[in-house]
């Protein structure tokens, strides 16, 4: 999907060159999109920082997600913790190896059974076979969104001043006005959405859908009351909720990147399933 | 006038606001274009400018529209 865009260039090339410049384009460029596609987990993982769960410590979330990716027919996750304040959980991975991350405040704050309901959430992801596509989407989309920090470090390194004064602001608030909504048309152009899906699967697979309800309204309610830091937003469609906030003008880009339903409406949801053995 | 700005401004939702700041972002962007074109030629040539400001206007309007149709059917409002 994402070698569409070389089609014209490969096209130029073979207008330019003739044929050997195009088959060459071609092979380049297939070369470029196998490689992006079986590097972008690894990118991800860099990005945030996680590193793999030792299975002593955790052999809880091992047998788990063993367990479920055995019943659901799945590749089972490699699982990997990453520092946030949010307490969010995402799957990332090509169709064949994923890693499921789990943030630091996850892991603090929910009890063992509400996080073992979101590593449900995200095998059932994982079992829709959307992981991958969105995987890429997020490692484009978010290399987009993170130029208005690179902007805000620009401008801080030449001389407008201090991260909160306003001139940086002002100018990484105008990059982000042009480089958001690229980012977020990319998101809503190719990523896959499959949240409502994901959540029904999850909640036949558990003996009690109420847990998986009462996990994502504690991580909903956390993030809504707490500063919960930055994440990028080209990367918001992965997680297991919402991490983005729109509450003050800086932050009304986030608003283009909005592709999950509220945790309101998936908690009502989840609470009238009924479990299959009733 | 301002009231009716405010107005209007207030009427828009979240994502709309976003687009809008968008927009202006991407006008601000001319404004700088049109600065180093005028550098560039060592004078202000109007028809050269004027070319470009409508090309690039038209496109944006042609982007930003594309953009609402797009959000207005999968976006999720708070």
């Amino acid at each position: 999907m994402f070698a569409i865009p070389l089609i014209p260039f490969a096209l130029i090339a073979f207008y330019l060159g003739g044929m050997t410049a195009g088959i060459v384009m071609v092979l380049a460029g297939s070369v470029i999109s196998l490689s992006v596609y079986r590097m972008s987990p690894e990118l991800l993982l860099r990005w945030y920082g996680a590193r793999k769960l030792s299975g002593d410590s955790y052999d809880y979330i091992y047998s788990h997600l063993s367990e479920l990716s055995t019943k659901l027919n799945v590749p089972c996750p490699v699982p990997c913790m990453f520092d946030s304040a949010a307490p969010i959980t995402l799957t990332v991975g090509t169709d064949k190896k994923h890693y499921l991350l789990v943030s630091g405040s996850a892991m603090d704050m929910l009890d063992r059974d509400e996080l073992r309901s979101l590593l449900t959430l995200e095998i059932a992801k994982i079992s829709k076979r959307t992981v991958a596509v969105n995987t890429i989407v997020a490692l484009f989309a978010g290399a987009i969104a993170s130029l208005s920090t690179v902007a805000l470090w620009i401008a801080m390194l030449t001389g407008f001043g201090q991260e909160n004064d306003p001139s940086p602001r002002f100018i990484s608030f105008l990059v982000m006005g042009m480089v958001s909504l690229p980012s977020a048309l990319l998101v809503h152009l190719f990523s896959v959405d499959s949240t409502r899906e994901a959540d029904c699967l999850a909640a036949e697979a558990m003996e009690d859908a109420g847990i998986l309800a009462k996990a994502l309204e504690r991580s909903g309610t956390f993030i809504k009351l707490h500063v919960t830091g930055g994440l990028n937003p080209g990367h918001a469609h992965l997680f297991s909720v919402n991490p983005l906030k729109t509450n003050t003008l800086f932050d009304v880009y986030s608003s283009m990147f909005l592709t999950k339903p509220a945790v309101e409406q998936r908690v009502m949801y989840l609470e009238n399933v009924k479990p299959v053995s009733q | 006038m301002f009231s009716v700005i405010t107005e209007v401004y207030n009427a828009l939702k979240q994502w709309q606001k976003a687009l809008l700041f968008s927009f202006i972002s991407y006008g601000m962007l001319l404004f700088f274009i049109i600065v180093a074109i005028t550098f560039i030629l060592r004078d202000f040539n109007f028809l050269v400018v004027a070319g470009l400001t409508f090309v690039y206007t038209a496109g944006l309007v042609i982007f930003t529209l594309i953009a609402r149709r797009l959000f207005s059917r999968r976006l999720v409002e708070e």
